[in-house]
């Protein structure tokens, strides 16, 4: 009955159009209840699964053994470690590269002198793609290479001759994808931002000045309360890579995540892949601590979510 | 709207822009040193130049550029050009059956009403924000068992997510768009399709092509698909990966790839930058 009555509210013309628009999504539809509903759906399932599919928690007490102490499928930092080095990174893009992003982004769009210049120049290692410039840096980084004599004649850690080059030295190998990762995070979401600044009618800038609002006022209480809602789903979707990003260690490290650059992206992708290689065709421990990370990031994708929300109202254009 | 820098501007912003200035040339030369770098040294000669340091070749061997077309430079036994086609129509396949994919659902939930249409958005909105960790691994599984890993033919299906950042774009685009045209081609007789193929689509033209250029860098760029689900079949991003963990490789012959695979990618993004600015925004994910 509530279905029929559910019907009943279209009309006659809204109707006889349900047809076309079923076909019309059935494809999407499906390709997510396969390939996003039924995987994650699976996923957790393997997670209490032991090698022969039987009911087990021990995929979740190896997750808990890998917390304190590196397991064989950690290589050589703990997870808790692990997950230090990540949110280190990630605290680093959402607190202080994204701001400053968006300052950078919100100064271009104002047509500074060689503004279309720079915007191609901080694209460019972005554009190279991880795999050209990250091995293009880990030559620079061994030893002899340009960034390795320059740390060297810097004297920026006294005493360390860096034999073997920054990326095979403890001390330096983190720092260094550090190093990186600020250069890429710079620009990273140029594109997004200036479509959404160039969506603000002149107007409202130019009123602003006239009634005396110096550049700063004007980007603060102009700017990103209009742009808000992009900023917001930037950060959102920020939120959401909160423990996962920065997979790109394997391509600084060959793959092995050596030196005490492990992040958890990396570690997440390093499982897959070995699985997809034949190495370890166990999927319970991967999937464990897929439901682990997602059980910690959930909370504070909703609480980010929330208070990114209430720092300003949609502004309507 | 004036310039930061224009004749104009006022006392503080030409300081602002100045300082701003300084800042951005540094960042600049940051972000372009590697390529110009890996371009020199691709010139280099082996035999008797430090091939990873400061110095300006002496060599000019633009015959290195020539060996990257060769059987030298080969991962599994594709070759340069093999990979070169691999990228393209990995690019092409991905990324049209990822937009229609996205358009086909945007356009329905943004323009009509249908039961479950609320439930549709609300889904979308709740994939694009809550993160489900580690499903790789399951998602391996099923692609295995489907005979999709390693398979050209079907690894596109699981490409052809509807249900991403590409939805959430192209939705604000068509609900901005008139209802007029479209009502005014029913009343013509036009059907559904026709409606959608003729009279919607073209206004959205410009936002399609800067969603899928950007999705196109993204994926010229991406190795860990291929790596994982198309090893046999390598890309660009994949084969100088490997080619480059290759023991005994020619370190110039490996910065003249990565040089040429960077180009085509850096043109296109210089061409179509100002389309990609001003047709890419997103917003509103409360659902």
């Amino acid at each position: 009955m509530a279905a029929i009555n559910k019907i009943a509210k279209y009309s006659g013309f809204e109707r006889r159009k349900f047809p076309f628009i079923y076909l019309f999504i059935a494809f999407p539809v499906l390709q997510f209840l396969v390939f996003w509903v039924y995987v994650n759906f699976s996923s957790i399932l393997l997670a209490f699964q032991d090698g022969d599919g039987n009911f087990t928690w021990d995929c979740f007490e190896m997750v808990f053994r890998a917390l304190k102490e590196p397991q064989d499928y950690n290589l050589s930092l703990s997870l808790w470690e692990t997950m230090k080095r990540s949110l280190f990174l990630w605290g680093l893009d959402f607190f202080i590269l994204f701001p400053i992003g968006v300052t950078t982004t919100y100064i271009l769009y104002r047509r500074i002198w060689g503004h279309y210049i720079f915007r191609i120049c901080y694209i460019i290692p972005s554009l190279m793609g991880a795999v050209m410039w990250t091995q293009l840096l880990c030559y620079m980084m061994q030893s002899g290479g340009v960034l390795t004599e320059l740390v060297k004649e810097l004297n920026i850690i006294p005493g360390e001759n860096f034999t073997n080059g920054l990326m095979s030295n403890p001390k330096t190998a983190f720092p260094a994808i550090v190093s990186i990762k600020v250069v890429m995070s710079l620009v990273g979401n140029n594109a997004v931002l200036t479509g959404a600044f160039s969506r603000v009618p002149d107007e409202i800038y130019e009123s602003a000045e006239l009634d005396g609002a110096g550049f700063w006022k004007t980007f603060v209480s102009i700017a990103v309360p209009c742009v808000w809602s992009t900023i917001s789903t930037l950060m959102t979707f920020s939120l959401c890579s909160f423990l996962t990003a920065d997979y790109n260690v394997f391509l600084f490290t060959g793959g092995t995540g050596v030196n005490n650059t492990s992040t958890v992206g990396f570690l997440l992708y390093s499982l897959t892949l070995d699985i997809s290689k034949g190495g370890n065709p166990f999927y319970g421990y991967p999937a464990a601590l897929g439901v682990f990370l997602t059980c910690l990031t959930l909370p504070v994708v909703l609480i980010g979510r929330k208070i990114i929300d209430s720092v300003f109202v949609d502004v309507e254009m | 709207m004036k310039s930061i820098a224009s004749k104009k501007a006022t006392h503080s912003e030409k300081i602002t822009a100045i300082v701003f200035f300084a800042l951005f040339l540094i960042i600049a030369v940051i972000s372009i040193y590697p390529l110009l770098w890996a371009m020199n040294n691709s010139l280099k000669n082996p035999d008797s130049e430090n091939v990873i340091g400061f110095e300006i070749t002496k060599s000019w061997m633009f015959s290195n550029y020539a060996r990257i077309f060769t059987d030298e430079f080969s991962v599994g036994g594709v070759t340069y050009i093999g990979m070169l086609v691999n990228s393209l129509w990995i690019v092409i396949v991905r990324v049209v059956v990822n937009v229609a994919s996205s358009a086909m659902l945007a356009y329905a939930i943004a323009r009509f009403r249908f039961p479950g249409k609320e439930f549709l958005y609300v889904t979308v909105i709740f994939v694009n924000t809550i993160p489900i960790i580690g499903s790789g691994p399951a998602a391996f599984k099923l692609l295995n068992a489907l005979n999709m890993v390693n398979n050209p033919l079907t690894i596109w299906l699981s490409w052809a997510s509807g249900f991403d950042f590409a939805f959430i774009v192209l939705y604000g685009y068509f609900k901005g768009v008139s209802s007029s045209y479209s009502e005014a081609a029913y009343i013509d007789g036009a059907g559904e399709l026709k409606t959608f193929f003729s009279i919607v689509l073209p206004q959205v033209v410009p936002c399609l092509v800067a969603i899928m250029i950007t999705q196109a860098i993204g994926v010229w760029n991406d190795y860990g698909t291929v790596m994982i689900y198309l090893r046999d079949t390598p890309n660009l991003a994949y084969g100088l990966y490997e080619f480059n963990q290759t023991v005994g490789v020619s370190r110039p012959i490996f910065f003249a790839a990565a040089t040429v695979s960077a180009i085509p990618i850096i043109v296109l993004y210089a061409c179509t930058q100002n389309l990609i600015m001003t047709n890419m925004t997103a917003g509103g994910l409360k659902g």
